[in-house]
Parts: structure tokens; sequence; C-alpha cells
């Protein structure tokens, strides 16, 4: 099986630019090699569920905020966490926010991870690093 | 209301006074009356004396229920008056909760903002900074990577000032979970956790709280002794022989714990400011810190039902104090 060895998505679900632009250079600066597909806000994170029923291949984990614009970074959680199919796909919660009700309902929600952005970019590398190192080469998620 | 109403014992002894005098004419009168009616007739004066009796009590049982009546009255009127009253307290109350919940959220609303968005911002400068450090450094002579620096060192101060405010905020809004707590044992793991800093290992610490107990929330309590410490680590670093010494005196349903160093100690005339939020005594770059630490203890400490305060001198070290419910 060729598809075995295509590396698949990163999902990044972020609607701030700078926060953005940021966590893709991060990922640029690790060579892991997967893409990393964006969206800008929680309706458009859940667009992907229709693409993902359509047969675009599933991201190997999903990047979340929590506060993000139309739809919150929470209810997407929600919702992915309550599809029969994509359930399944890690998703990691990428957020500024350290308050317990966040870290406590995203647990409850079934998210796979929780992390702080940290502010300094040194560490925010790392973070990158670790994320794609354990979610995309050791981790193995169904396709 | 309270300029109508009469004192209870003086309106008695005037309806009583009153009833007494038409007694005692009633009683003078009506013989009078009777013997001059009656004459000297045996039987009309004992029948007279029959119904002068029960003209009486016919009189009284009116006089007497027409009080009785009117005491009941009064008494209706004022307790649906204290009713209504209770009724306006009770809303009043009720209005005043919901506008301090309102406050309460609002303030829940505005620290997650500040976790939330003052950080992106500093995650920008910070990141690009330091992009321009590792990809652009040898375009920058050292005067630009200088700056740089010190473009870092400015997020990195403004992001424990962040922390520490959303720490400030979090200790108002949390729920405490009070209950009896062996001190030591906390105390050992953050005399631990001090290890992560290098230059906290000059300093010696003692610390005699075996058995010591209080009534405290763990983290609130947690949270007032590490910043006490890393207050003492901070000024009695560059000493001679730096030590800290912490212990506790029993003081009845009170536990007083210390956390004494010898320090550079303060001017006694600073002792309360040194508790108010972001006030510092030193230059940031002789003793860096963001003026949240000791304020963190006093809200903290008070929040359990505590008090602290410190004792000190200049050059002589200091010892903060935190009295505490056992």
């Amino acid at each position: 099986m060729t598809t075995e060895s295509l590396p698949q998505p990163i999902l990044l679900v972020e609607d701030n630019p700078v926060d953005l632009d940021l966590t893709q250079r991060a990922f640029a600066r690790r060579r892991f090699g997967n893409p990393v597909q964006v969206a800008r806000d929680g309706a458009e994170a859940l667009d992907y569920i229709a693409r993902w029923e359509s047969g675009d291949p599933l991201p190997a984990v999903i990047l979340l905020d929590i506060k993000l614009p139309k739809v919150n970074g929470l209810e997407v959680l929600r919702q992915i966490k309550a599809h029969e199919r994509f359930r399944m796909i890690p998703v990691v919660m990428l957020t500024s926010s350290g308050e317990n009700v966040d870290l406590r309902t995203a647990y409850e929600l079934g998210a796979n991870s929780y992390i702080v952005k940290p502010v300094d970019f040194g560490k925010f590398m790392e973070v990158a690093e670790q994320i794609e190192l354990f979610w995309c080469v050791l981790n193995r998620a169904p396709r | 209301m309270s300029e109508k109403r009469s004192k209870p014992g003086r309106e008695a002894a005037r309806i009583v006074a009153g009833f007494a005098g038409f007694s005692l004419l009633w009683i003078f009168v009506s013989d009078r009356l009777i013997l001059g009616l009656a004459g000297a007739d045996a039987d009309l004066l004992s029948m007279m004396q029959s119904w002068k009796g029960a003209l009486y009590l016919l009189v009284v049982s009116i006089v007497l229920y027409i009080i009785i009546r009117r005491v009941l009255e009064r008494q209706n009127t004022s307790e649906a008056a204290l009713s209504a009253l209770n009724a306006d307290l009770e809303k009043r109350v009720t209005e005043r909760t919901a506008q301090l919940e309102s406050a309460n959220r609002e303030l829940e609303a505005f620290s997650y903002s500040v976790s939330h968005d003052l950080k992106a911002p500093l995650r920008g400068v910070d990141g690009y900074s330091q992009i321009l450090l590792l990809d652009y450094s040898e375009r920058l002579d050292d005067e630009g990577r200088l700056l740089l620096g010190n473009i870092r060192s400015g997020v990195a101060q403004m992001h424990a000032l962040i922390e520490d405010m959303l720490a400030y905020s979090r200790i108002e809004r949390r729920a405490l979970e009070v209950r009896e707590i062996q001190l030591d044992s906390i105390a050992a793991q953050l005399i631990g956790q001090r290890d992560v800093d290098p230059g906290a290992h000059s300093v010696r610490i003692s610390c005699a709280l075996e058995g010591v107990v209080a009534r405290v929330d763990r983290d609130g309590f947690a949270l007032a002794l590490r910043n006490l410490l890393e207050n003492a680590l901070k000024f009695s670093r560059g000493q001679e022989d730096p030590r800290i010494d912490i212990g506790a005196e029993d003081r009845g349903d009170r536990v007083l714990l210390f956390v004494r160093d010898n320090g550079i100690g303060f001017d006694m005339q600073y002792h309360d400011r040194i508790f108010d939020i972001f006030q510092r005594l030193h230059r940031a770059e002789d003793y860096p810190g963001t003026g949240v630490g000791l304020a963190l203890v006093k809200k903290a400490v008070n929040r359990m039902g505590g008090r602290v305060w410190a004792e000190s001198a200049l050059g002589e070290g200091a010892t903060f104090y935190m009295e505490l419910p056992k």
C-alpha cells in the first residue's frame, strides 16, 4: 500500500494571523514533512468533516484553538468527537487559555491533549516539534 | 412608623387606670342609686344587686372586646408591615446577589480575555524577534542583536506580569477547599522545587514544621508559602552565608508560621506597602520581579481567614508571618 507512506496532513484551526504564521513557521523549521492544512474559524474546521466524508485524507492530528470566530473550538471538538467515524482523529487543543474550566471542558468533550501555547518562541518551536514527533511519527491513528 | 408607636407599659397603665376609675365610680354610684330606688325592700335590693352585677359584666365584656380587637388589629397591621419589609429586603438581597454574580462573571470574562488576547500579540513580538535572531543574525551587528535581546526580555517581563495578574484574579475566583493540612509536606515539596533555580543553591534552608497542621486550602497555602520562599531567596541570595528558617508557633486556635531570612531587609515604614499589588521597593535591575508576589500571599491568606505581616530592619533580614486557622 503506497498510501501508508504518504504523510498525513496536520489540520491547524487558528484565527489569529500572527499565531497562524508563527505556528506554520515553527512547523516549517522542523522537517518531518507533514503538510499543514488551515481552517481560520470553527465553521471552516467543521467543513472538513464533509471533505473527509467525500474521501479526502484524514489528518494525523487536529490542532484546535478554543477562542474562534463563528463556532468556538469547544463546539468544534464536541461535533468531531460526536461523529461516528471521525471521533478517532486525535484532537490536540492548542490555546492561550490555561483556565481550568477550559481544560476540564476540553477533556470532558474528548480532547486527546491540551497544550497552552508558550509565549517564548523557542519553547513554541519545541512544542511544535514534540507535537509532530508524537502525533505524526510515533502515534498510529486509523486512516 | 416609629413615631406613632407609644410605649406598651404606659398604654396598658392608662387603660387599666381608666378601667379601675370606672369600676370604683360604678361601685359607689350604683350602690347609692339602688339604695335610693329599692329603699328597705330586701328582695328588691337583692334582685337589683344581681342585675347590677350582670350589667357590670356586660359593660366590661364590651370594653374588653373593643380593647382586644384594637390590639389584635394593630398587631395584624404591624405583622403585615413587617412581612412587607422582609419581602422587600429579600428582594434587595436577591438583586444585590445578581449584581455581584454579574460583576463576578464580568471579572471572569476579563481575566479570560487577559489570558487569551494579551498573550497573542506578545507571542508575535517574541516570535518575530527570535526569528530575526535565528535567521538574520549575520546581517545584524552587535548593537542590533542587543536591541533584539532587549525586546525579548521586555516580552518576558510582560508575560510574567500577565501570568501574575491571572494568578491574582484566580485566587479571588477559586472556590476554596479548606481542610486540615500537614504543612511540612507542602513546605518540603516547595523547598525541593527550588533545585531548578541554580542561584538558590547557595542558600541554606531549614524547615521545622513537623506535625504542624492548619485548616487551609492546600493550593492557596502552597501559593502563599511559595511566594514567601521566593521572596526570601531573592533578597538573601547575594548575602554572605544566606539562610532561611521556616518554623511555626502554636497560638491556641491559630498557628503562626514564619519565614525568616538574613537578606537585605526593608525599612519598616514600608511594612504595609510591600503587600500591595505592583508595589516594589527596589529597581528591577537589582531585584527583578513583578510586584505581585506578596500581594498574592496576602490575598490567599486573607481568603483562608488568616493574616499576614512582616518585620524587618534595613540590612538585618526580614521575617514574614502567616497566622492561619487551626
